[in-house]
C-alpha cells in the first residue's frame, strides 16, 4: 500500500509543476504591459520602472518562475492590488465560507445521488426508475444561476421558510447548497443507477439468488459495496465541480468565499489576486482527486495492481 | 516656536510637493475678510461635508426613492408626526439645503435605555477602515460610528466642535487653532491629547502612507503644532474657504497613529478611534461588529444628551444585492436598508416599516472626454444635450425614484443656481441636428452621418449597477433611433475610474456623492485632470479663475454668483449631459426612537435607543 | 455550471466509446435507422432542437419587436401583447429570448467546434505517434484539468477581458483535456486494429492511415461527446454572462437576462422564468440528443 500511495503522489508533481507553470505565466498573458494593466491610473513611467523592479519583471523568465515558485512554498503568493493584503490572507480570509458550501453541497449531493440511484436501479415499477431518471436530465440541464433565484423565488420570498442572506447557522446553507448540489446529486444519481444495474447482472449475484439469500441481503451486502467504488470517484471529481459552481452560487446568494472574491478580482483586473486564487484553486483540487484516488485503493485492492 | 514650524513647514512643503503649487494660486490677497470664523459654520451649515470623494456611482446599489415633484425636503413616513422643518435661521441663504427631520417621536412612550442591537446593511464593503487610505463612502459611515473628528456637522446641517471645545481662526485665515477636550481617550486607552491629535495628521501628510483622500482634505498645510496638551495648530501656506467644511469630513476621523504605525498594514481591519462604538470584527464580505464605547465622554456640542450611546452593538451587515436587503428586512434579519427602487412602494404598502426618503447630495452626468474627437467638438455636445428625452432616462434608471438634474450642482447641495432649470438644452431634434450640420454631419435615411460613415461613440459605464445598466440602454436606444451609434462599455468601478482619469474614453455615465459646492474644484479644475476627477479633461483658465475664486473668497453672496457663473460656463460650453439626482430610500424596523437622517446621507444614531428592549 | 467538467467527466468515464470498425453499408444503416425508432429521448431532444434551430434562424419573422428597441412601459407583466412581458426598461422579453438563441447557439455550438477541432488533433497525434509526444500531449491535459469546471473559463476570461467571444474561447479551451482524452483512447484502440497494422506493414503513410481509418473512427466518438458539450458550453457561457464577464448590453444573451431579472425576482418573476426556462429546455434537448446518439452509436452502452 505504501507504494502505491507513493506512485500516486509521484505522479501528481508533473501536475503541480505545469499548473504553477501556467499560473505564472497569466500575468504574462495579458494583452498588454501586466505592469501597466495592474497600476491602472497610477501608471507613471516611474512608478512603472519601480514595480516592474519589485515584481523582478526585468529578470529572465525562469529566474522569475522559480522565484515565485520559491514564494509560493513559503506561502508568499503576492499581494492584492485592491486590497494591498497578501492574496493568501484574503484566501484564507474567504476559504472556510467555501469549505462550509462546497462540504453541505458534497453532502446534500451525495444523499440525494445515491438514494434516488439506489431507488431507480431497484425499482419494481418502470415508471419510477422514468421518472427517476427524467428528474436526473432536468438537474443536469437546470444552470445553476437559475435554480438558485427560483429556489430563492419559492422558499424566500413565496413561501418566507428560509433566508436568502448569508449569515450564521445552518438555515442560511440550505438553499445555496441545495443549488449548488442539484447538478452534481444528477450526476451521482445516473452513476449509481447505471453502476448498480451492471453490479446485478454480474455472476455472483446469480449465484447469491440461486443460494437462497434474501434480496435485501444480497444488495446491500454484495452489491452495493461493489457498485459504489466508482461513485467515490465520481463524488471525488464532484468536489472540483463544485468548488467552481460556488463561484456563481455565491454571487447569486450574496455570499462571501473564493468564487465571489475570483470574480470581483477579474473585475479589478487584480491579475496577482487571481492568479493566487488560480493555483490554491487547482491545489486542492489535484489534493482531493489524490485522496479519492488512494481510497479507491483502499476500497478495491485490485487498483494497486494495476 | 517660529523656528520649529519654518522648518516642519519646509519638509511639510517639500513633502506635499505639486498639490501645494497647485493650491497656491489660491491666494487672494486681502480677500479673507475680519468673518472667517464666522462665515465657516455658516458654509458648512449650507452643506458643507463632502461624503466621499471619489466619484460614486449614485444611486448604485443604493435605492433612491420617489419625489417626482422635486421638493428637497426629506420626509419620514410612519413616524407620523414627523414633518420636514424648514432650514433654520442661521443657514438663510441656503436656499434649497437639504434640511433633516427633526428626531422621530418616541413610540408608545418608551424612554432611551441602554442596549439592543441595531444592524444596518451597506451595499459595499468598505476597501480599509484606515482612514489616510481609503475614500469610499462606506468605510465613511463606519467612521462616522467608530470615530469622530475635531469638528462635526451636526444633523441639522451646522457644523460645531466634536472632539475640540473650541477653535480659533487667525485674521488672514492662515492659521486655526483647535482647544481639545479633556480627558479624551482612544479606544485602545491611550490618551487622545494634542500630540496624539498631531501624530494622527503628520501620518496623513506622510508620503509613505500614501494618504487617498485626508491629504487633500488637509489642504496646502504649512504646519501642524501641539502648542500644548490641548491645542493643536494648523498653519497653511495659503487661505482655504474650504478647509474648515473638509476636517468634519470622516477621512479626517483622529485616529490612534502609534496603534497604526505598530499594526502596519493590519491596521485597515483593526482601527483604533475615539467614536461613540468601538471597532470589534470584521467578517470579509459578511459584517462588521461594534460594541458601544461606555468611556464616551467627549460627545458633540449637538448630541442630545452626554456621554456613551444608548445602543450597545452596531452590526454593518453587506449585502452587495439590494434586493438581497429587501428580503433580509421583511425576514427581521436586519433593522436597517436602502430600498431597492422595486421594491419601495411595496415596503411602504406594508406600512411594517418606517421609511425615510432623502437625496442624498450629488449627481448623476454623461460626461464628455472633451480632449478628443468626437466630443472635442462642442457642437456636438450640444447636439447631443438636445437629443435625449431625460424624463425617460430617469424612469428607467431609478424607476423614476429622482428628479432632473439641470446643472452641474444639483438643489440638494448650496449654491444650486435655480435658473439652471429654465437655461438647461431641452429635447429639440430639430436643434439637434442644427449643430450636426455645423459640423459637417447630415441625416442621411435614418443615420447621422459624414463623408459615409455613421456617427459613433462608446459609452463608458460600472458594471454591477442596475441604475447604470437600465439607464445606458435607455441612452442607447434612443441615440440608435435618432441615427447614431453608441458602444456601451461595462466594467468595474475601479477601472472606470482610472480610464476616466487617463483621459482614456470618450463619454462616460458618472455621478457623485458630495455635499459641498466645492465639487466643482474636484470635478472641472484643471489641476485635477489626469490624477484628480477632472474627467472631461476640460482646460479652461477661464473656469478655473472663477472655481478659485469661490474656494478663497469668504463673501457667502459672492461665493454664490460664483457658483451660478461656474454652473453657467459648465452649460454653455455642454461639457456634460446633466442626467439626474437620485433619491434614497430607507426602511427601518419600527424599534427604534431619536435616530435621524444626516445630511452626508448616513443615520445619526447617537441619541437613538431601541424600544423593545 | 458545476456540470461542465463533470459532464464531460462523466461522459468519458461512464462513455467510452468503442469504434464501429466497418463503415456503414446499406444493410447496417437500415439497422441503424430501425434502431433510431426507439430512441425516443433522440427523436424528442432531435425535435425540441430542429424547433429551436429553426425559431433562432427565422428570428426576425418570428419575434414580434425589435429585441433591441424600447417598445412599451417597462416591466409589464405577460399579455396579449407581450406574450412574455417586457423588461427593467421596456423591451419585449418574448423578442430578447428568441434572438437570445442566436447569441447561445453561436457561442455553444462554436466553443465545441474550437475544444473539438484542437482536441481531435492532439487526441490523434497522442495516439498515433505515442512515446513523448504522447506523454508531453497529455500531462499538458492534466494539467489543464486541475483547474476545476468553470474556474479555468474564469481564469482564461481573467486574461482575455470580458466578452461574448472571449467566452467563447475559454469555453473552447476547457473543453479540449475532454476531446484529447477520449480521441486518444479511440486513436489507440484503432492503432491496434489488424487492417490497420496490416496497412502499415506493407508500408502505407500515416497521413493515409489517419486520415483513412483512424479519423473515420474517432469522428463517432468526437460527434457524442460534441453533442453533449454543446449543452455545457451554452450553460457555461450563460454563467460567464450572468456574472457579467460575457455579453454586454444590449445583447440579448439569457444568462445576462437572468442577471438583470435578480433585482425585480419578486415584483417581475417572469423576467427570471422565461429566459431561465429557455435555457433548460435547449440544455435539456441538447443532452437527449447526445445520451441518445451515444446509445446509438455505441449498443453496448444501453444499460
Amino acid at each position: 500500500m505504501g507504494r502505491f500511495i507513493l506512485k500516486r503522489v509521484v505522479l501528481v508533481i508533473p501536475v503541480l509543476i505545469g499548473v504553477t507553470l501556467l499560473t505564472f505565466m497569466m500575468v504574462h498573458l495579458v494583452p498588454g504591459d501586466p505592469i501597466v494593466v495592474m497600476l491602472g491610473d497610477r501608471a507613471t513611467a516611474e512608478n512603472v520602472e519601480r514595480l516592474r523592479r519589485e515584481f523582478g519583471f526585468d529578470r529572465p523568465l525562469y529566474v522569475q518562475y522559480l522565484d515565485y515558485v520559491w514564494s509560493a512554498l513559503q506561502g508568499d503568493l503576492g499581494s492584492s492590488i485592491r486590497t494591498r493584503q497578501p492574496v493568501l490572507d484574503e484566501v484564507l480570509r474567504v476559504f472556510p465560507s467555501t469549505l462550509k458550501l462546497t462540504a453541505a453541497a458534497v453532502l446534500v449531493a451525495t444523499v440525494v445521488g445515491v438514494s434516488a440511484g439506489m431507488l431507480a436501479a431497484t425499482a419494481k415499477h418502470r415508471i419510477v426508475d422514468f421518472l427517476t431518471m427524467a428528474l436526473v436530465l432536468v438537474g443536469i440541464s437546470t444552470p445553476t444561476f437559475f435554480s438558485s433565484l427560483l429556489l430563492i423565488l419559492l422558499f424566500s420570498l413565496k413561501l418566507d421558510l428560509l433566508p436568502v442572506a448569508a449569515g450564521s447557522g445552518i438555515k442560511p446553507l440550505i438553499l445555496p447548497s441545495v443549488a449548488l448540489a442539484a447538478p452534481a446529486a444528477a450526476v451521482l444519481a445516473r452513476v449509481t443507477r447505471s453502476s448498480l444495474l451492471e453490479e446485478l447482472r454480474k455472476d455472483y449475484v446469480r449465484t447469491a439468488y440461486a443460494k437462497g439469500l434474501k434480496d435485501r441481503t444480497v444488495m446491500t451486502v454484495h452489491v452495493l459495496k461493489n457498485a459504489l467504488i466508482p461513485v467515490v470517484t465520481i463524488i471525488g471529481l464532484q468536489v472540483g465541480g463544485l468548488m467552481a459552481g460556488a463561484v456563481i452560487v455565491e454571487s447569486v446568494f450574496a455570499r462571501p468565499g473564493i468564487g465571489r472574491f475570483a470574480v470581483t478580482s477579474i473585475n479589478a483586473r487584480d491579475l496577482p489576486a487571481i492568479q493566487g486564487i488560480a493555483l490554491v484553486a487547482a491545489l486542492i483540487y489535484v489534493t482531493v482527486n489524490l485522496l479519492v484516488d488512494i481510497l479507491y485503493g483502499f476500497i478495491d485492492p485490485r487498483i494497486k495492481y494495476r | 516656536m517660529s523656528l520649529r514650524d519654518s522648518i516642519s513647514g519646509t519638509s511639510l512643503r517639500s513633502l506635499m510637493g505639486a498639490r501645494l503649487t497647485r493650491r497656491s494660486m489660491l491666494v487672494r490677497a486681502g480677500a479673507l475678510g475680519a468673518g472667517m470664523a464666522l462665515a465657516a459654520p455658516l458654509l458648512a451649515a449650507c452643506g458643507g461635508d463632502d461624503d466621499d470623494d471619489a466619484p460614486t456611482a449614485t444611486s448604485a446599489p443604493a435605492a433612491p426613492t420617489a419625489t417626482t415633484g422635486g421638493a428637497a425636503e426629506p420626509t419620514a413616513t410612519t413616524g407620523g408626526a414627523a414633518e420636514p422643518t424648514a432650514t433654520t435661521g442661521s443657514v438663510a441663504q441656503a436656499t434649497p439645503t437639504i434640511a433633516p427631520p427633526p428626531p422621530t417621536p418616541t413610540p408608545g412612550g418608551a424612554t432611551a435605555e441602554v442596549g439592543g442591537t441595531w444592524r444596518l446593511v451597506l451595499g459595499q464593503e468598505p476597501d480599509t477602515l484606515d482612514a489616510h487610505k481609503t475614500g469610499a463612502y462606506v468605510s465613511g459611515v463606519v467612521h462616522r460610528y467608530i470615530g469622530d473628528t475635531l469638528i462635526h456637522k451636526s444633523p441639522q446641517g451646522e457644523i460645531l466642535p466634536a472632539l475640540a471645545e473650541s477653535y480659533e481662526v487667525t485674521e488672514d485665515g492662515l492659521t486655526w487653532t483647535f482647544i481639545l477636550k479633556d480627558g479624551i481617550k482612544f479606544h485602545d486607552g491611550a490618551v487622545c491629547d494634542a500630540n496624539a491629535v498631531k501624530a494622527c495628521y503628520d501620518r496623513a501628510l506622510d508620503p509613505e502612507i500614501k494618504s487617498a483622500v485626508t491629504i487633500g482634505q488637509l489642504g496646502p498645510i504649512e504646519s501642524i503644532t501641539a502648542l500644548d496638551d490641548k491645542t493643536i495648530e494648523f498653519k497653511h501656506t495659503t487661505s482655504n474657504a474650504v478647509f474648515f467644511d473638509n476636517m468634519a469630513h470622516p477621512v479626517c476621523s483622529v485616529l490612534n497613529a502609534e496603534a497604526a504605525a505598530a499594526a502596519g498594514d493590519a491596521y485597515g481591519r483593526n482601527p483604533v478611534l475615539t467614536g461613540p462604538w468601538k471597532f470589534v470584527s470584521w467578517e470579509a464580505g459578511v459584517e462588521i461588529v461594534m460594541e458601544r464605547n461606555p468611556d464616551y465622554a467627549w460627545s458633540p456640542q449637538y448630541a442630545g444628551h452626554e456621554g456613551p450611546p444608548y445602543i450597545q452593538d452596531l452590526i454593518i451587515k453587506i449585502f452587495p444585492e439590494t434586493a438581497t436587503a429587501v428580503t433580509a428586512l421583511e425576514a427581521g434579519e436586519v433593522d436597517q436598508i436602502e430600498i431597492n427602487q422595486a421594491d419601495i412602494q411595496r415596503i411602504k404598502d406594508t406600512g411594517k416599516y418606517e421609511t425615510i426618503e432623502f437625496f442624498r447630495p450629488g449627481a448623476t452626468f454623461m460626461e464628455f472626454n472633451v480632449s478628443r474627437p468626437p466630443f472635442d467638438d462642442i457642437n456636438i455636445r450640444k447636439a447631443f444635450n438636445h437629443i435625449f428625452d431625460r424624463e425617460a432616462i430617469l424612469d428607467a434608471a431609478l424607476e423614476g425614484y429622482g428628479r432632473l438634474l439641470y446643472s452641474v450642482l444639483p438643489q440638494s447641495i448650496w449654491g444650486w443656481w435655480p435658473g439652471s432649470v429654465d437655461y438647461a438644452y431641452k429635447m429639440d431634434h430639430d436643434k439637434a441636428l442644427e449643430y450636426f450640420a455645423a459640423s459637417g454631419w447630415t441625416k442621411e435615411g435614418d443615420k447621422i452621418v459624414k463623408d459615409g460613415q455613421q456617427f459613433k461613440c462608446t459609452f463608458t459605464t460600472i458594471s454591477g449597477n442596475q441604475a447604470q445598466s437600465n439607464g445606458s440602454q435607455v441612452i442607447q436606444a434612443q441615440l440608435r433611433s435618432f441615427g447614431i451609434e453608441m458602444e456601451i462599455k461595462t466594467t468595474d468601478f475601479t477601472t472606470v475610474i482610472s480610464d476616466l482619469k487617463a483621459g482614456n474614453y470618450e463619454v462616460s455615465y458618472i455621478g457623485y456623492a458630495y455635499a459641498s459646492p466645492d465639487i466643482v474644484f474636484i470635478w472641472f479644475h484643471s489641476s485635477n485632470i489626469g490624477t484628480g476627477l477632472t474627467l472631461s479633461q476640460n482646460n479652461s483658465p477661464e473656469l478655473d479663475a472663477l472655481i478659485d475664486e469661490s474656494r478663497s473668497n469668504p463673501d457667502l453672496d459672492r461665493r454664490l454668483e460664483l457658483y451660478m457663473e461656474i454652473q453657467k460656463w459648465i452649460t454653455d460650453n455642454a461639457i456634460h449631459v446633466p442626467l439626474y439626482e437620485a433619491s434614497t430610500t430607507y426602511g427601518l424596523q419600527p424599534r427604534i426612537a431619536g435616530h435621524l437622517v444626516h445630511p452626508d446621507g448616513h443615520l445619526h444614531l447617537l441619541d437613538a435607543y431601541i424600544t423593545d428592549l | 455550471m458545476a456540470q461542465i467538467r463533470e459532464g464531460a467527466t462523466a461522459t468519458s468515464t461512464t462513455a467510452t466509446i468503442e469504434p464501429l470498425r466497418t463503415r456503414a453499408s446499406r444493410s447496417r444503416f437500415r439497422k441503424f435507422l430501425g434502431r433510431v425508432r426507439y430512441q425516443y429521448g433522440l427523436i424528442v431532444g432531435g425535435t425540441i432542437l430542429f424547433i429551436i434551430v429553426l425559431i433562432t434562424i427565422f428570428a426576425p419573422l418570428i419575434a414580434p419587436y425589435d429585441p433591441i428597441d424600447l417598445v412599451n412601459t417597462r416591466r409589464l407583466p405577460p399579455s396579449r401583447e407581450h406574450i412574455m412581458g417586457t423588461d427593467e426598461i421596456g423591451r419585449d422579453t418574448f423578442s430578447r429570448v428568441v434572438y437570445g438563441g442566436r447569441v447561445s447557439l453561436r457561442v455553444g455550438i462554436l466553443a465545441v467546434l474550437i475544444g473539438a477541432s484542437v482536441g481531435t488533433l492532439l487526441g490523434v497525434s497522442a495516439g498515433y505517434i505515442g512515446g513523448w509526444v504522447d506523454a508531453i500531449i497529455m500531462r499538458c491535459t492534466d494539467v489543464l484539468l486541475a483547474f476545476p469546471g468553470i474556474l479555468l473559463a474564469l481564469g482564461i476570461v481573467a486574461i482575455l477581458g470580458p466578452s461574448i467571444n472571449n467566452v467563447m474561447i475559454a469555453v473552447g479551451i476547457e473543453f479540449i483535456p475532454a476531446f484529447v482524452r477520449t480521441v486518444r483512447g479511440s486513436t489507440l484502440s484503432v492503432k491496434e486494429e489488424d487492417y490497420v497494422l496490416a496497412a502499415r506493414a506493407v508500408g502505407a503513410k500515416s497521413g493515409r492511415i489517419i486520415g483513412r481509418h483512424v479519423l473515420p473512427n474517432v469522428i463517432q466518438t468526437v460527434i457524442v461527446l460534441g453533442s453533449l458539450a454543446v449543452g455545457i458550453a451554452i450553460l457555461a457561457a450563460a454563467g460567464l454572462s450572468f456574472l457579467g464577464l460575457g455579453a454586454q448590453p444590449p445583447t440579448p444573451e439569457w444568462g445576462a437576462m437572468l442577471s438583470d431579472a435578480r433585482n425585480y425576482l419578486r415584483e417581475s418573476p417572469h423576467l427570471a422564468i422565461f429566459p431561465g426556462a429557455t435555457i433548460m429546455i435547449v440544455v435539456l434537448s441538447l443532452n437527449l440528443l447526445g445520451d441518445g446518439l451515444r446509445e446509438l452509436l455505441d449498443p453496448r452502452m444501453r444499460p
